[in-house]
């Protein structure tokens, strides 16, 4: 039998360019989906390390909660190793650095995307539904110690750490500095 | 969206303060501080809008909240970025753009490098003699420049040229006027407006009435409407530079000089634009010469002793005027001046003479020709012909 054609994508993207704009995209919705008002902000700035801002639109109660914002570095794999309750994922030094830096006027998070192997599994669309796999873990890097490591240092991502409209919420109510 | 900013580095010299000013100026308001961050507000089209801003340029998340910023501009208020970048940077000064039509017109943006050049020297000069004319009102001013005029020069900025016509952009710093509690530390008397923006006014000021003793020249046939003119800022230097930045230009050319004044002290007026056409500048050119005719220097002081005395009335009630033989600071060589003096300053000049000491005295040097004359005579003193530095001249 012959094998199945290669997806439509793959004509312009590589494996790792791929994940990296699914992630984002995955993000972006769940985030969307909190059903508040959220922008979504993408700036191209040089080695910042963010790739989403999430800005609460509206009345979110008094300052300093009013107009939350919320960083997001995100990240994906096609191969999660989950062992005992945690996601370890291997995170680069600089972008570890970045998220644990105290010195920032906005919470910043990290999300790693869990993403079938199988690329095209990663989306399907019928009729009726959408459906974007397989799900998502977050957690925040903030006063974590420096790592001797050059390359790269394995972060644990709870599990218990859904990256889910509840936990968006949540994240963007609680007080800020 | 429009061009966005993406440098963090560019970013991250939008400093929080400057940022504030912009924002004060254009109506919002600051609704909330906090540790790291306020938050400003305004109503927009009806709409309510809100911005944070950052309070420290060194946050590492600064570049990207200022980027947020600007974003934000340009949705609620529909600035362009690049044009919002630009007005916060300058935020803090008055902005001066020197500005002649390039030979292949707008589309050009180029002159040729030696007029280029000259053209710069030529904004430079402009700026300088509009801060000398401030400090005091001179016809011109060559070896002894005001300090102030010095200091405001050093703290000038030449910003990036911009395009359409052939734009020369210098940028002078203004200092905040201090409000409340703050403004008790500053002694009564203080101008309100500092000599940074009064050397902007006396520069619109000087080339309106440039062009307006033009046109009186042109109908009289005499410069002297230009001399009228110094007590508005013109003077020779001024003059000077304007004809410099017609040296290489086409005949079309003229030279507009616009101010858009830092709205950390707001005139009430963002922007004011003053022309110089070249109908004007043949009369311009005369009027360099005749203004250094009527050359007067800085306040010199001269020190020496009294070789003439000559009063036309006899009685002890009437002034006189005294021949002074010695030296000017700064000057190369002693010099002797005609200078005219009150009764009380004649008399001790009379004792100075007739006790063989010398006389101290400060004024307005000008020049008649050959001869040299200390105008509006004042503070003079005796000294004691022992304590002199200087040789005595007969």
């Amino acid at each position: 039998m012959a094998p199945p054609p290669p997806p439509l994508w793959a004509a312009h993207l590589d494996d790792s360019d791929f994940k990296g704009v699914f992630g984002e995209r995955y993000v972006a919705g769940v985030a969307l989906a909190a059903g508040i008002g959220l922008a979504l902000g993408h700036h191209e700035l040089d080695r910042d390390g963010i790739d989403l801002t999430l800005t609460g639109k509206g009345n979110w109660g008094p300052l300093p909660n009013r107009g939350p914002k919320l960083d997001v570095q995100v990240k994906c794999t096609g191969s999660p190793n989950i062992r005992n309750g945690f996601l370890y994922f291997d995170l680069p030094v600089e972008n570890y650095d970045a998220l644990r830096d105290p010195n920032v006027s906005t919470p910043r998070i990290l999300v790693v995307v869990c993403v079938p192997k199988d690329a095209e599994r990663c989306l399907t669309v019928s009729a009726d539904q959408l459906i974007m796999r397989h799900r998502a873990f977050w957690r925040t890097l903030l006063g974590e110690p420096a790592t001797p490591n050059t390359d790269k240092i394995r972060v644990p991502l709870s599990t218990s750490q859904l990256f889910d409209p509840a936990a968006v919420v949540a994240l963007m109510e609680a007080p800020r500095r | 969206m429009t061009f966005a900013v993406t440098s963090a580095e560019l970013l991250r010299g939008l400093l929080p303060l400057d940022v504030e000013s912009y924002l004060r100026a254009r109506g919002w308001q600051r609704v909330a501080v906090q540790e790291r961050f306020s938050v400003w507000a305004n109503l927009v089209r009806g709409q309510a809008a809100e911005v944070l801003v950052p309070q420290s340029e060194m946050l590492a998340d600064y570049p990207r909240r200022i980027a947020e910023l600007l974003d934000e501009l340009e949705a609620v208020e529909g600035i362009p970025q690049a044009q919002a970048f630009e007005d916060i940077s300058s935020v803090a000064f008055d902005v001066y753009r020197f500005r002649v039509e390039t030979a292949g017109g707008r589309r050009s943006g180029s002159l040729p490098l030696v007029q280029g050049a000259d053209f710069v020297a030529a904004a430079r000069d402009m700026l300088f003699a509009a801060a000398c004319s401030t400090v005091r009102k001179r016809a011109i001013f060559s070896s002894r420049r005001p300090p102030p005029a010095v200091d405001l020069l050093e703290q000038a900025l030449l910003d990036q040229t911009e395009r359409g016509s052939y734009v020369v952009k210098a940028k002078v710093p203004i200092p905040p006027i201090p409000d409340g509690p703050q403004a008790e530390l500053f002694p009564i008397g203080r101008p309100s407006v500092p000599f940074e923006r009064r050397v902007g006014l006396t520069l619109l000021s000087a080339i309106d009435g440039l062009n307006h003793a033009a046109r009186e020249a042109a109908a009289t046939g005499s410069l002297e409407p230009f001399e009228e003119a110094v007590s508005v800022g013109v003077s020779a230097n001024l003059c000077q530079a304007i004809v410099e930045t017609q040296t290489h230009a086409n005949a079309s050319t003229a030279l507009a000089v616009s101010l858009t004044w830092s709205p950390t002290l707001p005139t009430g007026a963002v922007e004011q634009t003053v022309v110089v056409s070249t109908e004007v500048i043949p009369f311009v050119a005369r009027a360099i010469e005749h203004l250094r005719a009527r050359a007067v220097e800085e306040s010199v002081t001269i020190t020496g002793n009294v070789f003439r005395l000559q009063r036309d009335a006899p009685d002890l009630g009437s002034p006189g005027v005294i021949g002074i033989a010695g030296w000017i600071e700064g000057f190369p060589k002693p010099v002797r001046m005609r200078v005219e003096l009150g009764p009380l300053s004649y008399a001790e000049a009379i004792r100075a003479h007739l006790e063989g000491n010398l006389v101290r005295v400060e004024g307005e040097l000008e020049r008649h020709g050959t001869r040299m004359v200390l105008a509006q005579a004042r503070d003079l003193t005796v000294i004691e012909a022992a304590g002199a530095d200087k040789p005595l001249l007969e």
